[in-house]
């Protein structure tokens, strides 16, 4: 259970704050609702080149990150599909240097060419990194754009495209900035070792005087329920075959979307799960081999992704997998291995809470969703998941039309 | 109406609180510290062992003995051993490094008595069994592979075989060809040399009353266990390269790696805390010189650092990026200039202070929270020092001037002593 108290500004900005007394630091973070998914599809990449940008100085403050190591701070932010989260951490008694920064750069950025020029090669140097350097590095762009054909979770966060990045200028870089960057479009949480009313005083003081900005509504198109299987193969210079089989599933807001976690945990969390007992362990047939739900807010996918021993043909190893998820739907899942994905859960719950951070970073991303009582709430949506409920849920997911799958095939290899 | 311009008033209070740990010895010599804090109902307790690559006489033997710990014991399947720590939503983490052979479990409070009754037979009367041993030998096969082809790993192993020499502990040599080159033999006799009760450590981190030290007792403490004659500490000596520079070809990458460093003097040497905050300034924090410079002014890379690695037995310097394979000598010369600005020129007093607030704010950091405080305490029993070792960093940083950095700059960053490892396209 997290204790937390929340409070609006004038200005519209949620506030919320949460003790914790074992530290003597304070964390502040601060969501922003806009991820990649609010990009224009010709200019993709924005949200995260973006916040690249949001280092660059503000508007009254020349450089974001040496007042706050002068005070001891640590800072860094991400952007995903959903949301730009921006978080630091200092010793409590220096909080306000922590608020000055993250008011000022949200009352205005310095926008410089330089600023912009250095960031877009930084971009694309990270573009080059995480998805061309790297074995398998492009798989997850693939998958996405093979599952969903409408939805703006067909690019991935660092966008579709290197020239989408090259491109920008600065006033595309301006106006994404008075869309989306604004007190009633962010959540600003302060936990750690300090009293909420205190985090208040000062939140109000630092952000209380922000204008309000009209930020457009959110309005994306719905992805259309996916009628035909789809597959699709590449090649590439890796040393095994990798199969990826995404299926559509619920929003985060959707209670199935906590049954489909839960069957992702039955499939291949930890050693005593199923597809790795059998299909690793047992059968050998894997090297590498897992399930997971890419955690999105709207609904997002249910991946299993396995890379083959050397010798075991793709097409044994697909036909596997679809045993294994259609034993989630002949055969019930028996109730102790059910108990043992929940008690992971709220085991993992707890050891989560340990950390100051985490709770500010987890508040403001559900506050964001929808609430942040939503926070306490995980543990019950867990518990109420039954068997019956699983086997319905995995019927829904498992269908063939539903799934998109990705080969990627080994090219050759020295 | 606030002053936007104008920074609040830095509060320098940085008062290192922490919380020293309880010291306690199990009845056959097995040494215990404890940390109890936390607010959460559970424990994280680190088991350390003689067991990292410097006792193996084969390649991969150290890392394989320990990751085969949990592939069944005498009374429990790999399967049951799986089951019981999931069930319970706890964790068991097996690692190897160099010098130590690592068990760590994270679990609940009220979990504690049958995670470490069979955490102990993990520990203590594990089986190897030949086929759960080949699959994990496949599989492990299989991620070094993937790895093997990455410039970032292709350029860390190289230079750590630059630095230490072909046949020292601390360098990777690890071939494909090594997973045939042991088998469940080898396992079984490192594990009883290695996994002993007189070479046995153990870390608690969390909220614990008597009734863990009882079970620690009982699981852990009452005779001795594994090979019970001295396996002795074996010798090797360092032969670092002749060649400076290094370079290992692969046509397709898009960006090479880059590796820069030396051997640097140990945690006990008196100018370990100077170096670590030198090298902080070059490449230690996102304000870095070599981070301004050839991220942020360059746009050369997307990360660039230097660090200090210690080992129980050696410390080196190591400066890391992946850069444009186009921009790769370019970015050669920036480092190379940061490094001779150091030697030439005085830090300015407020990049100073940064830093120094910078680092006490680490400081901080390092002890915030239990698995912190753990992490820490183990860095200390690693490597055989106390708690006065962070009060000497702490000082340090408090009184360190810009001429000692530069004097630091110029004794140990010599271009000449300087070795150069680029993995990527020529």
């Amino acid at each position: 259970m997290i204790d937390y108290k929340k409070h609006i500004l004038k200005n519209g900005l949620r506030v919320i704050a949460h003790t914790d007394r074992t530290t003597p630091m304070v964390a502040i973070n601060v969501a922003y609702d806009v991820g990649s998914r609010d990009e224009h599809p010709d200019k993709t990449g924005f949200a995260h080149l973006f916040e690249h940008l949001m280092f660059g100085g503000s508007v009254n403050i020349p450089n974001y990150d040496s007042p706050l190591q002068n005070v001891g701070g640590d800072n860094n932010a991400f952007t995903t599909n959903d949301i730009t989260n921006y978080y630091l951490t200092l010793p409590a008694q220096n909080i306000e240097t922590g608020l000055w920064l993250e008011s000022d750069r949200m009352l205005g950025l310095a926008f410089s060419q330089k600023g912009l020029d250095i960031q877009r090669n930084v971009v694309i140097e990270e573009f080059k990194q995480r998805y061309l350097n790297q074995p398998y590095g492009d798989v997850y762009p693939l998958v996405k754009d093979l599952a969903y054909k409408v939805h703006p979770y067909r690019w991935p966060t660092i966008g579709k495209d290197i020239s989408h990045i090259e491109d920008a200028t600065l006033n595309d870089v301006k106006s994404f900035f008075y869309r989306h960057y604004a007190p009633n479009n962010a959540v600003l949480t302060i936990s750690g070792n300090i009293e909420a009313d205190h985090a208040f005083r000062l939140a109000e003081k630092w952000f209380g005087d922000i204008p309000h900005r009209d930020v457009p509504g959110r309005d994306l198109p719905a992805e259309p329920l996916q009628e035909e299987y789809r597959e699709k193969d590449v090649s590439r210079e890796v040393p095994y075959h990798g199969i990826y089989l995404s299926f559509h599933m619920d929003d985060k807001l959707s209670p199935d979307y906590y049954v489909t976690d839960l069957i992702s945990d039955i499939l291949s969390n930890g050693q005593s799960s199923r597809m790795y007992r059998n299909l690793v362990v047992d059968n050998g047939l894997f090297g590498e081999l897992d399930a997971y739900i890419s955690g999105d807010n709207d609904p997002g996918l249910f991946t299993v992704a396995g890379k083959l021993i050397n010798g075991v043909s793709i097409d044994e190893a697909t036909q596997m997998i679809w045993q294994e998820l259609n034993r989630m739907i002949e055969d019930r899942v028996g109730n102790s291995e059910l108990q043992k994905v929940i008690n992971k859960v709220e085991a993992n719950l707890v050891y989560s809470e340990i950390n100051y951070l985490n709770k500010a970073m987890a508040l403001s991303a559900f506050e964001l969703l929808g609430d942040a009582a939503l926070i306490n709430k995980q543990n019950q949506y867990y518990r109420n998941v039954t068997v019956d409920k699983v086997r319905e849920t995995a019927q829904q997911l498992f269908r063939k039309e539903n799934c998109s799958t990705l080969l990627y095939l080994k090219k050759r290899f020295e | 109406m606030i002053n936007r311009k104008k920074a609040p008033k830095v509060n320098n209070l940085f008062d290192i609180d922490y919380l020293l740990p309880e010291r306690w010895t199990l009845k056959n010599g097995i040494d215990v510290w404890g940390i109890n804090a936390g607010s959460q109902e559970l424990v994280k307790i680190d088991f350390m062992f003689d067991a990292g690559t410097w006792y193996q006489s084969k390649n991969l033997v150290a890392g394989m003995t320990n990751m085969f710990l949990n592939q069944g014991t005498e009374r429990f399947s790999a399967q049951q051993i799986a089951e019981i720590f999931d069930f319970r939503g706890a964790y068991l983490q097996l690692s190897a490094d160099q010098q130590f052979g690592n068990v760590t479990i994270l679990t609940l409070n009220k979990y504690l008595p049958e995670i470490l009754d069979v955490t102990a037979d993990i520990i203590k009367r594990p089986v190897f069994p030949e086929k759960e041993v080949k699959t994990q030998i496949a599989k492990k096969r299989q991620t070094f592979i993937i790895e093997n082809n990455k410039v970032k790993t292709m350029s860390q192993k190289k230079f750590s075989r630059v630095l230490f020499g072909e046949y020292h502990p601390y360098a990777n040599t690890n071939t494909i060809g090594d997973y045939e080159k042991f088998g469940r033999a080898d396992l079984v006799d490192f594990h009883s040399r290695q996994y002993t009760s007189s070479g046995c450590k153990i870390i608690v981190a969390g909220l614990y009353n008597e009734s863990l030290k009882k079970w620690l007792e009982t699981y852990f403490g009452e005779d001795e266990w594994g090979k019970t004659e001295a396996s002795g500490q074996p010798e090797f000596e360092i032969v670092p390269s002749k060649q400076m520079e290094h370079f290992i070809e692969k046509n397709d990458a898009v960006q090479s790696a880059i590796r820069m460093g030396r051997l640097f003097p140990n945690r006990t040497h008196p100018d370990f805390f100077g170096l670590n905050i030198l090298i902080t300034l070059l490449g230690g924090f996102f304000g870095s010189r070599l981070m301004m410079n050839i991220r942020e002014d360059k746009g050369y890379t997307y990360g660039i650092g230097a660090g200090i690695f210690t080992l129980p037995k050696a410390a080196y310097l190591s400066i890391m990026t992946e850069v444009g394979a186009g921009v790769c000598k370019s970015a050669l010369d920036e480092i190379y200039k940061e490094i001779s600005k150091l030697q030439n020129e005085l830090v300015p007093a407020h990049e100073l202070e940064i830093v120094r607030n910078y680092l006490l704010g680490e400081t901080l950091r390092s002890f915030d929270g239990i698995f912190a405080m753990s992490g820490s305490l183990k860095t200390l029993v690693e490597s055989d020092l106390d708690y006065s070792h962070y009060d000497n960093f702490v000082k340090t940083i408090r009184t360190i001037r810009a001429e000692d950095l530069m004097q630091l700059a110029q004794k140990y960053l010599q271009k000449d002593d300087i070795y150069e490892v680029v993995a990527g396209k020529q």
